[in-house]
């Protein structure tokens, strides 16, 4: 699989666990996923902004236009219980998820 | 044999210019905008690009903004499956009840219509953005546009006797309260609608079709058009759960296009469910009112667009600058 598929399947959990810590907007979103992933993750546009409009559409996200530090206004997104909650649910299944691949790769690796 | 330009030509003009309006969601567009000049500043303050250059490369790293307004527009048109399933819910209410035979028991009416109420004034506070919100409100709004129309209809009545010089059987208060009720009922749904139309006029649609259907159903009932009350309620529980479908399908879909598409073919086929067994003239009067809103559905986003044109214009080359 790619890494382009790999963060297909992963965007919502990981722009989910970066709202949980606090609201953000769709630039300051990009350069968060990047820096965070030491440049491994290079999220593009048409995947942020169609993943956080649909996750506002389903009541995970809330959008809202407010002033930025800067000044300037922008379109920024919070978690919402709903999201918190499938953040949580998506966390325990990538935790699973992770640890029995590990099990396997480590295993053959040894 | 093809139309001539004379007439295709403005009409696909209008169609066009209604098609470029409900596009151009302007929240989308400014903060797809607004991410290009956040680049293009990360560019020139981080790399020390000049402002052109630094722009230019913004808009190149971005992509194809139309894909991804087009994309977006698509989700932000599509409801969720609750939306969905609570958008169907009062119309299958309506269904229930006809094919039960309780639509014509009081307190079924009365407790269905408060239901109507209550969920509709929660969703316009809680959830106002969402489309199910209008289907409820479409119910809980009819018995306020009957009272207002019955109050105007019995109030014309009674003026009328008074110029025939007929007996009057009307105190000066029942004159006001019915006048008043009347304008009230009647204006509150003006007013709504007009401003439906302007935020949302599929939401707006919404909210007219099953008022519209529903007085349909009652005047097709009362011109006494079926042989008996069982065949009545059968006859409304298919047309009502058919719509349950109908609103359903237009929540899920993405495309507006297709959302139009939907709404517009349901009046008709609406039409000939209820219509079976009715006389010439009571055909075309119901014509007439199905047709309401069909021409609704094809006037409503030109008179928005033709309104909204300015401030789209306002914005638009705000998104372009350099």
């Amino acid at each position: 699989m790619s890494e382009r598929e790999l963060l297909k399947g992963s965007t919502d959990p990981l722009l989910l666990a970066l709202l949980s810590e606090r609201p953000m907007y769709g630039y300051e979103i990009l350069r968060e996923v990047e820096r965070r992933s030491d440049g491994y993750f290079n999220m593009k546009e048409g995947t942020l902004y169609p993943a956080l409009h649909r996750l506002e559409r389903d009541g995970l996200v809330e959008g809202l236009w407010r002033n930025a530090p800067s000044g300037q206004y922008r379109r920024y997104y919070a978690i919402s219980k709903r999201g918190l909650q499938r953040l949580e649910q998506r966390r325990r299944e990538w935790f699973n998820f992770s640890r029995a691949v590990n099990l396997i790769i480590a295993d053959s690796a040894s | 044999m093809p139309f001539p330009n004379s007439i295709t030509a403005p009409i696909q003009a209008l169609t066009i210019h209604a098609l470029a309006r409900l596009r151009a969601r302007r929240s989308v567009l400014r903060e797809l905008a607004d991410h290009i000049e956040d680049r293009r500043d990360s560019l020139v303050h981080e790399q020390g690009l000049p402002p052109g250059e630094a722009y230019a490369a913004a808009v190149r790293a971005f992509g194809n903004p139309r894909a991804v307004a087009t994309q977006l527009e698509r989700i932000r048109n599509q409801g969720s499956w609750l939306d969905v399933a609570l958008g169907a819910i009062p119309s299958l209410i309506v269904s229930f009840l006809f094919a039960t035979h309780r639509w014509y028991e009081r307190e079924w009416i009365i407790g269905a219509a408060l239901l109507a109420m209550v969920i509709s004034s929660l969703g316009v506070f809680l959830f106002s953005g969402r489309a199910w919100v209008y289907s409820w409100l479409s119910y809980a709004l009819f018995p306020v546009l009957l009272v207002g129309v019955v109050s105007l209809a019995t109030t014309g009545y009674a003026a009328w006797s008074v110029l025939e010089g007929s007996h009057v059987a009307r105190d000066p208060a029942s004159w006001v309260l019915s006048i008043g009720l009347g304008l009230a009922g009647v204006g509150v749904m003006i007013t709504l609608l007009v401003w439906l139309s302007k935020k949302d006029w599929i939401h707006g649609m919404l909210v007219v079709l099953p008022i519209t259907l529903l007085a349909v159903a009652l005047l097709v009932f009362d011109q006494g058009a079926y042989d008996t009350i069982t065949q009545a309620g059968t006859h409304n529980a298919i047309l009502f759960g058919a719509f349950a479908f109908v609103v359903a399908a237009t929540i899920r879909m993405g495309d507006r296009l297709l959302k139009i598409g939907v709404l517009a073919t349901a009046l008709p086929l609406a039409f000939l469910i209820i219509s079976n067994g009715m006389d010439i003239g009571i055909r075309i009067a119901v014509t007439v009112l199905v047709s309401l809103p069909a021409l609704l559905l094809i006037i409503a986003p030109l008179v928005v667009s033709i309104h909204d044109a300015e401030a789209d214009e306002r914005f638009e080359p705000d998104a372009q600058r350099q």
